[in-house]
């Protein structure tokens, strides 16, 4: 027992300077929609923004002149701070959009910036339609914001020492370190990112441009689609999500945008580096490549036995998008409303609950389980047959491709199923609350529960602004636990548990 | 001792001050100056042509087309009726209620445009100025050919509640014209109230709030950068 956590007062005080960071970073996100404000002259909107930006830069401020300290971060402080930040970032985030009046209440514009900034993508905000542009585009660069890793980009502007900085970004669940370097590695996100900024909403403006769309409302819609799409959070600026630009080319540059966030930056850094091998013996690569190939297979099979579309290319435009969407963990929707649920009959929508928990790769912005884990979980089952197989004095040694040859140990598959089993548990616990109100059934609660627990956004109803706030809140904790992968927040209870115990024993 | 109070201050800190800023954020919300939604109401549109419309959740069994069978044609039917069982409403002649938003997107022979038929579009108007929630937006895609999308003048934005147009057309349970999506194709269309501005009302309290933090922001940074110095 004596080797057990005992925080004291410098362990909270540097706790404290480094959420401080990440509010200030916010503080800073907050800034851009309310210059876009003040250009759309949407004067609410601008105070609104002023509040929220002002609050997180006090606050930021206040805790870099009282709380600053020459402890040095530790793996344990690295978690705690960093499943501190997604929740209380998102209460933050949550200000501007409250002070909106768009939202049936706090826990639900709480709901709306968690989604945002775990690029879920799920959304509750009454009349988008009608939405303020500032607001709306403060949605979509809050994706923008947590799919890069609000935490990492923070404090590797703000913070000095790579190797503090490591521990923080570990336990924001990417766990792949392209350069030896953690500010270089997180800097080369920005390159990707800013790369596919440009280039994206340039293809998407000029789409949307072909679609009829004037230059000025293509250049609005390009820049929130390309936030939505390569961020995978899967917000709209309409409420028909992709349905609304009724054009093949706009749903194209889409695909690749979701397909590009899928992928993890260390297979970005390998195309970067012209070796495309990589990509292609990754493990990960490979398995998305089949279990997509068959999850595609049983939606068009379903949607041909529904009898929905009439024609082959419409089966396979739908059925792509939706199936692309959910394997990016994107959530974006070709269908009106709930015809996912009235119109898809019943293998489709399966086949897309079986996607969307794997998810993308790690190391991405994509959520679910993730390709990495499932490749290893098959890697071991099929390990494990092999061994039974032989002789019992036969070695049998298990090899997978990530970066580079590696062996499958036990220390590995016991890491990879852990936390798919704790998807699976966080799935159902979802569902399990949602059948508790009765309004819908297993299906529908399971469905709306993989994709919030995966970080998804495809919805068939459940989600909606007059949801019950429990269901809403456990809906909260569970995008919190998937974009985290379970580890900083089960950290952070064990921080919270040690610090009653110091208490109670004091 | 000492170090006991200092560690429940950096505990109940936090915490305390959470709780103040979110109890103002919510206070500054209710004090939004309000405007009457009633103002937005579209009168005299027909009622729905039938009250209980199917549901298809994975419905397998029957003919859905039998599911209408007291649906005369041209009749009034809301989009929730219609993506709750789309196969049942495929080829049918309808009516179709609701507010042209977005935009007009241009295609060779016509225009697309999104028709909403919540209530924001013909009960309260736009969620401005009032606090009348009342959920997601919801509506389809109606294709309204040359001739006729001449007549909307004004499409809902925000800060402006579109034209409300009423359009007869036929359901295409998956139009092989747009890629197999549910859509509404015009075959006539009427303006039943024109697209109107929506006035926001100026958050007089909330501004002032904003203002005050403003400053505060930007002494606490001067504080800051004069306690690093020393």
């Amino acid at each position: 027992m004596s080797t057990m956590l005992r925080p004291g007062a410098d362990d909270l005080k540097l706790i404290g300077f480094y959420l401080g960071k990440v509010l200030l970073g916010l503080g800073l996100v907050m800034l851009v929609p309310l210059a876009v404000a003040v250009a759309t002259r949407e004067w609410n909107a601008v105070s609104e923004f002023a509040i929220g930006a002002s609050l997180c830069i006090i606050i930021g401020m206040v805790s870099d002149g009282m709380l600053a300290t020459r402890r040095q971060l530790t793996w344990a402080h690295g978690m705690v701070i960093v499943a501190l930040a997604w929740l209380i970032g998102a209460v933050f985030a949550a200000i501007p959009m409250y002070l909106s009046g768009r939202f049936s209440h706090p826990l639900a514009a709480m709901f709306e910036a968690m989604s945002a900034l775990t690029t879920t993508g799920m959304s509750v905000i009454h009349d988008l339609d009608h939405t303020p542009i500032a607001e709306d585009f403060y949605r979509h660069l809050l994706q923008f914001a947590g799919g890069q890793g609000i935490v990492i980009v923070v404090l590797s502007l703000f913070a000095s020492g790579g190797s503090r900085v490591a521990s923080l970004y570990v336990s924001e669940a990417r766990d792949e370190r392209i350069l030896p370097n953690f500010i270089r590695t997180a800097r080369f996100i920005f390159l990707v990112a800013g790369t596919f900024l440009v280039a994206g909403t340039t293809a998407l403006t000029l789409a949307l441009l072909a679609a009829g769309f004037t230059p000025s409302r293509a250049l609005y819609h390009g820049i929130n689609l390309f936030f939505a799409s390569f961020d995978t959070g899967g917000f709209s600026t309409m409420q028909a999500s992709m349905l609304y630009y009724h054009s093949m080319a706009v749903e194209i540059v889409v695909m690749v945008l979701m397909i590009a966030g899928t992928f993890s930056f260390g297979l970005h850094f390998a195309l970067w580096r012209d070796d495309p091998r990589e990509v292609l013996r990754h493990l990960e690569t490979r398995t998305l490549a089949i279990t997509s190939t068959g999850f595609f297979i049983a939606v068009c099979y379903g949607l041909y036995r529904a009898g929905t579309y009439d024609s082959v290319e419409a089966m396979f435009r739908k059925g792509l998008f939706t199936l692309v969407s959910a394997v990016s963990s994107t959530g974006h929707q070709v269908n009106v409303g709930d015809t996912y649920l009235t119109d898809w009959g019943v293998l489709a929508p399966a086949a897309i609950v079986g996607a969307m928990a794997i998810g993308g790769m790690a190391s991405s912005t994509a959520g679910g389980i993730k390709a990495i884990r499932v490749g290893i979980a098959f890697k071991t089952l099929v390990h494990d047959i092999m061994r039974v197989l032989r002789p019992d004095s036969a070695l049998v040694v298990t090899t997978y491709h990530a970066g580079r040859r590696r062996i499958l140990t036990d220390e590995t598959s016991r890491a990879a199923t852990t936390v798919l089993l704790l998807f699976i548990g966080s799935f159902l616990v979802g569902a399990i609350v949602g059948l508790l109100y009765g309004d819908h059934d297993i299906t529908q609660t399971m469905f709306e529960s993989v994709s919030v627990g995966s970080n998804i956004g495809l919805s068939i109803g459940v989600v909606n602004p007059d949801m019950p706030k429990v269901l809403m809140a456990v809906y909260i904790v569970q995008m919190w636990l998937g974009r985290l992968e379970f580890v900083a927040v089960f950290a952070l209870v064990g921080y919270v548990l040690s610090l009653a115990r110091r208490r109670s024993h004091a | 001792m000492r170090t006991q109070i200092h560690l429940r201050w950096l505990i109940l800190g936090p915490i305390l001050g959470l709780t103040v800023i979110i109890s103002g954020v919510v206070a500054l919300e209710e004090l939004q100056p309000q405007r009457a939604p009633a103002d937005f109401a579209v009168d005299g549109l027909p009622p729905l042509a039938i009250d209980d419309a199917p549901a298809c959740i994975r419905r397998t069994d029957a003919d859905p087309g039998d599911l209408l069978d007291g649906f005369a044609a041209g009749g009034r039917v809301a989009s929730s009726q219609i993506t709750a069982c789309p196969q049942a409403w495929d080829g049918r002649d309808v009516t179709f209620i609701g507010e042209a938003i977005g935009e007009l997107i241009r295609r060779d022979g016509g225009v697309w445009v999104h028709v909403n038929d919540d209530a924001y579009a013909l009960e309260i108007g736009p969620l401005t100025g009032h606090r009348q929630h009342a959920g997601f937006n919801s509506g389809l895609p109606v294709w309204l050919p040359d001739g006729l999308h001449e007549q909307i003048a004004g499409v809902g934005r925000p800060e402006q509640r579109g034209d409300v147009i009423a359009v007869r057309g036929v359901v295409h349970r998956a139009d092989p014209d747009d890629g197999g999506s549910l859509t509404i194709r015009a075959q006539s269309i009427d303006v039943l109230d024109e697209s109107r501005a929506v006035h926001t009302p100026f958050h007089g309290i909330q501004a002032a709030v904003a203002g005050a933090l403003a400053v505060a922001a930007v002494a606490s940074l001067g504080w800051a950068r004069q306690r690093r110095r020393r």
